[in-house]
């Protein structure tokens, strides 16, 4: 990031933290700055998981009256805002995947390996803090494919292990074990670099 | 932490887990700090992958709807978080609100002309719903008497509505999206004429929302919901 992103990226997160203290006590303005803010990226995420608008919809709608909700357990010195925001929407997203409803869903069709991977991020659009993005990229590249791609596509699809291994082709147990080992490597990896 | 539950943390943040085990792992989680403790470092670490998620405009609809659901009480309020799935079911009797969130989180389809849907078995009797308010209020809260023969829905009460709006009466049939029953009237009368095919069963809710003159603009509820009630036979 160049200065000036450094620098945009900085008043974003100031403005919205602002915008998220202020609906805490009630502020409506305020909160439809947050709303105006976030939610192209919270929409896009419940999109991605639900893999259907209308659920998405719901779900979003969800998210942001839990927003509106828990606004005041927002606590900025622990998470981006962002961050906060867009966990508890992909929470609610896959609470949704793991209903009935979802589960009778059938999203984004099985495809090739890499059909689920990586939009690139616009440099402007990278939100949280990118040192902690390169050392998870890092430690993820230090895994093998399979469960390097296994666990990226598990995060931003929403896949449980029945997921993944399906799509994989590959018996639940051994993709099961094949995860759990990479995800040990994983977490050294992560605190090695800490 | 066994390296076990450190597994297993890492798989709940990163949405490995089906349902009971996510449900169990979150259990563990509001209870066992340490657990706590390592979820919110696998959420830390996994948060940069919230960068590839692209940002897709949600249609401009959902804002409004949004906004006209802070304004209910029960669903607004600084209250412990319930999820509108498990209130899709206990909708009944003191659940009124918790209901009502549930419809309201329930798909609504904006442009929906209000069609009479099939009719389900036709409606002979008196019904009665005893709505209540959404907010506290000091006033009892009308009964809504329902007519079958005459086409009629009458209130006991009035509702109080700014000058500016329309107080708008609706059925919301168990599981379905509401249907708008029409207009209250404004002044004195308190009965809404309703077609055969638009009659409210047994069994739905009636539910009255303040809209913009004229009624709301979307065929569905816009506004506060001011009262709510179970239909039933008389």
């Amino acid at each position: 990031m160049t200065g000036n992103d450094t620098q945009a990226a900085e008043t974003r997160r100031a403005t919205l933290v602002t915008a998220l203290a202020m609906s805490a006590t009630g502020d409506r303005q305020a909160f439809s700055r947050v709303y105006d803010m976030t939610a192209a990226k919270l929409f896009g995420i419940c999109l991605r998981i639900c893999g259907e608008r209308q659920a998405a919809e719901d779900v979003l709608q969800e998210v942001y009256l839990i927003v509106w909700r828990r606004a005041a357990g927002y606590r900025p010195e622990r998470s981006h805002p962002v961050t906060w925001l867009a966990t508890i929407a992909r929470n609610r997203a896959l609470d949704w995947r793991r209903s009935p409803r979802g589960r009778a869903f059938i999203p984004v069709p099985a495809g090739g390996p890499d059909e689920t991977v990586d939009d690139a991020p616009r440099a402007d659009q990278a939100l949280v803090a990118t040192e902690d993005g390169q050392r998870l990229d890092h430690c993820l590249d230090e895994l093998d494919e399979r469960p390097r791609h296994a666990i990226r596509s598990a995060f931003l699809d929403g896949l449980t292990y029945a997921d993944v291994a399906g799509r994989a082709g590959v018996p639940l147990p051994t993709m099961k074990s094949i995860i759990r080992r990479a995800l040990l490597r994983l977490r050294e990896c992560l605190n090695d670099d800490a | 932490m066994t390296p076990d539950d450190r597994l297993l943390a890492a798989e709940l943040v990163i949405g490995l887990l089906a349902a009971e085990e996510a449900a169990a792992a979150e259990a563990r989680r509001a209870q066992d700090a340490d657990f706590a403790a390592e979820v919110a470092w696998w959420e830390t670490r996994f948060a940069p992958l919230f960068d590839q998620y692209r940002e897709v405009a949600p249609p401009p609809y959902l804002a409004a709807r949004i906004e006209a659901m802070l304004a209910l009480p029960h669903v607004a309020g600084r209250t412990p978080r319930v999820h509108w799935r498990s209130l899709a079911i206990g909708a009944t009797g003191g659940a009124l609100a918790a209901s009502f969130a549930a419809w309201l989180l329930t798909p609504v389809v904006v442009t929906a002309p209000a069609p009479p849907v099939t009719t389900p078995a036709r409606p002979a009797g008196l019904m009665v719903a005893q709505l209540a308010w959404t907010d506290k209020a000091k006033v009892p809260a009308p009964v809504a008497i329902v007519e079958p023969a005459l086409g009629s829905v009458r209130l006991t009460r009035g509702v109080d509505t700014p000058a500016d709006r329309d107080g708008q009466l609706w059925r919301i049939p168990a599981g379905g999206t509401p249907v708008s029953l029409g207009l209250l009237p404004r002044g004195g009368a308190r009965e809404v004429r309703v077609a055969l095919a638009n009659l409210p069963a047994t069994g739905s809710t009636l539910a009255i929302s303040i809209e913009p003159r004229g009624g709301s603009p979307t065929g569905q509820p816009t506004g506060p919901v001011v009262a709510a009630g179970t239909l039933e036979r008389l």
